[in-house]
C-alpha cells in the first residue's frame, strides 16, 4: 500500500514561494488503476515526483508502512512525457541495464510489447519518433517489474489509435498486484480505463471517487471534474462578449 | 547444522550478487556512454605523438648520423601538450557523460537501487579507471618512443638509457616519477581530483568555471622540475581541496535526501549532486 500523508511542496522563485501541493492525503492500494486529474499547475507532476523522491517535500510517503529508500524504490516505476530513458542506448541495452538494475524486469512482456508496437530493437532511441519514444518510455515502466507504475502524461504526442491500443493492452497485461497511477488531461479517453479518479485543484485533493460510483449515479467523469473544480460553462461566452464590447 | 550453515552461506552469496548487479549495471552504462569516445581520443593522441616524435628525431640540416638529445626531441615534438590536451578531452567527456545522464535521464538515474553515495563512488571509480588508462597509454607510448629514439641514435638503446630518460626529461619524470614519492602522491591526487570532480556533477555554472580552472592550473603546473617544489605543493593542495569539497557536497546531499528525514522541508531544495 502506498500512503501519502500531509504532503506539501513549495517552489521558490524570484518572486517568492508558490505552494504547489498542500496537505495531500491519499492511500493507493495494490491493483488499483487511478487517474490523476486537474488543470495545468494543479500539482499532478509535483505529486508524482514527490512520491518518487525526486524533490524535497513536507509530509510522508510510505510504501507498506515504510519510507521509500533506494532499496524499495525499485517497486515504483515512472513513465513521463519528458522521457527518462538513455537516448544513446538501444532497447537491447536498456533491457540489459534494467535486468541488472531491477532484478524483477519482465522480459517476456518487454519483447511482446516491443513486437506489438513494432519498435526497432537495435536502433538508438534518439532516432525514434516522438510517438515511438513515448511508447518505449511506457514499455520500460511496465516491464520494470514494479508494483506501482506512475505515469505522467505518457501519451502526449501519440495519435488516438495508438493510445486506444495502449489502454487495451494495459488492461490485458496488468497483474492483480500492479497499481497504475496515471496523470493525464485525456479525461474522456481514460474514463473507461481507470477505476478511481483523484482530482487535484490548486495543490489540494478536491475529489476522490470511484468510476463505478459515478456510473451508478449516472454522471460522467468529465461532468464530475467540471463540477468539482467549479468550471463555468459561460466563461467563454462572457469573455467573447467583453471582447466584442471593446 | 552444516547444511543450515551452507544454506545461510548460499543466501548471503545470493544477496551479495543481487547487491553487485545494480553497481555493475551502472558501470556498464557509464562505459557504454563514454568508453568509445575516450578510446578514440587515446588513438588520435598516440598517432599524433608518434608522428611528431619521429619527425623530430633527426636534427634539421645535419647528416643522418647526428641526432638531437632526447630532451630536445620530447620538447620539440610537444608530447606534453598533446598529453595535457588528451587529459582535458577525457576529463570533459567524463563531465559531459555525467551531465547527460543526470539531465536527459534523470527519471531513471534518480530511481536506481543504489544509494547516492554508492552512485557517486561508482562514477568516481569509473572515471579514475579511464584517467589511469590515459596515463598508462601515455607511459607506454613514451617507452616505445624512447625505444625508437634509442634504435635510431646509437648508444641510447639500453635499459639504463630508458631508466635515465625518466629522470632527465621533466615531462617523462612527471608522468612516471620513478623514485620521487612526492610526485607520485601528486599524480594520485590529480587522478582522484579529476575523477571525483567529473563524478560530482554540476548544478551551477560557477562549478563549470571551477572545473575549467582546475584543468587550466593542471596544464600550467603539471610539468615541473625534479624534486619537490612549490608547483607540486600548490597542485596537491588544490586537488585535496577539490576532492574534499566534492565529497562534502555529496555527503550533504545524501543527508538531506527526502526519504531519510522527517523534518520540515519548506526550504529551497538542495542540489542533488550525488545523483
Amino acid at each position: 500500500m502506498l500512503e501519502i500523508k500531509g504532503l506539501g511542496k513549495r517552489y521558490y522563485g524570484k518572486l517568492g514561494g508558490v505552494e504547489a501541493l498542500k496537505n495531500v492525503d491519499l492511500t493507493l492500494g495494490q491493483g488499483e488503476i487511478v487517474g490523476l486529474f486537474g488543470e495545468n499547475g494543479a500539482g499532478k507532476t509535483t505529486l508524482l515526483k514527490s512520491i518518487l523522491g525526486f524533490q524535497s517535500y513536507e509530509g510522508k510517503v510510505l510504501l507498506d508502512g515504510e519510507r521509500i529508500n533506494h532499496r524499495s524504490i525499485g517497486r515504483l516505476s515512472f513513465a513521463t512525457c519528458e522521457h527518462s530513458f538513455f537516448p544513446n542506448l538501444t532497447p537491447i541495452s536498456h533491457r540489459e541495464f534494467y535486468r541488472l538494475q531491477f532484478g524483477t524486469f519482465r522480459e517476456k512482456r518487454f519483447e511482446a510489447l516491443m513486437d506489438f508496437f513494432e519498435l526497432p530493437m537495435r536502433e538508438a532511441l534518439r532516432g525514434y519518433s516522438t510517438g515511438q519514444k513515448n511508447q518505449f518510455e511506457v514499455i520500460l515502466a511496465l516491464c520494470q517489474g514494479a508494483d506501482y507504475i506512475l505515469m505522467d502524461e505518457p501519451f502526449a504526442g501519440n495519435d488516438i489509435f495508438n493510445r486506444e491500443d495502449f489502454y487495451k493492452m494495459l488492461l490485458g497485461i496488468l497483474e492483480p498486484q500492479e497499481t497504475i497511477i496515471l496523470s493525464t488531461h485525456l479525461i474522456e479517453e481514460v474514463e473507461k480505463f481507470v477505476g478511481r479518479a483523484v482530482l487535484l485543484h490548486k495543490g489540494r485533493v478536491v475529489g476522490d471517487v470511484s468510476t463505478l460510483e459515478l456510473e451508478e449515479q449516472g454522471r460522467t467523469l468529465m461532468g464530475y471534474i467540471k463540477e468539482t473544480c467549479g468550471y463555468r460553462p459561460d466563461r467563454v461566452s462572457r469573455a467573447l462578449e467583453n471582447l466584442s464590447d471593446l | 547444522m552444516r547444511r543450515e550453515d551452507g544454506k545461510k552461506d548460499d543466501l548471503e552469496r545470493q544477496d551479495g550478487e543481487k547487491a553487485v548487479r545494480p553497481a555493475l549495471a551502472l558501470w556498464a552504462l557509464l562505459a557504454r556512454s563514454s568508453i568509445y569516445k575516450i578510446l578514440a581520443v587515446l588513438a588520435v593522441t598516440a598517432a599524433a605523438e608518434i608522428m611528431l616524435f619521429r619527425g623530430c628525431i633527426k636534427a634539421e640540416g645535419d647528416s643522418f648520423t647526428e641526432y638531437r638529445t632526447l630532451a630536445a626531441v620530447v620538447a620539440d615534438s610537444h608530447i606534453s601538450l598533446f598529453f595535457l590536451a588528451a587529459l582535458g578531452l577525457v576529463y570533459f567527456i567524463l563531465v559531459w557523460t555525467e551531465g547527460r545522464l543526470t539531465s536527459k535521464s534523470s527519471g531513471t538515474m534518480l530511481r536506481l537501487k543504489l544509494s547516492g553515495g554508492m552512485i557517486f563512488g561508482i562514477k568516481a571509480a569509473y572515471n579514475l579507471a579511464c584517467l589511469v588508462l590515459l596515463f598508462a597509454v601515455q607511459i607506454w607510448i613514451c617507452i616505445w618512443l624512447i625505444g625508437t629514439y634509442g634504435r635510431a641514435a646509437e648508444g641510447y638503446d639500453s635499459p639504463l638509457s630508458l631508466f635515465l630518460a625518466f629522470y632527465r626529461v621533466d615531462f617523462l619524470h612527471c608522468l612516471l616519477p620513478m623514485a620521487e614519492a612526492g610526485k607520485w602522491v601528486r599524480n594520485v591526487l590529480l587522478l582522484s581530483a579529476f575523477a571525483v570532480e567529473a563524478a560530482a556533477g554540476r548544478a551551477e555554472k560557477s562549478e563549470y568555471v571551477l572545473s575549467i580552472l582546475l584543468y587550466t592550473l593542471t596544464t600550467v603546473l603539471f610539468v615541473s622540475s625534479l624534486g619537490g617544489n612549490a608547483a607540486d605543493w600548490l597542485s596537491m593542495i588544490l586537488y585535496l581541496f577539490r576532492i574534499a569539497v566534492n565529497i562534502w557536497h555529496v555527503y550533504m546531499a545524501e543527508r538531506e535526501k527526502v526519504q531519510d528525514c522527517d523534518r520540515n522541508q519548506w526550504e529551497k531544495p538542495l542540489r542533488r549532486r550525488a545523483q
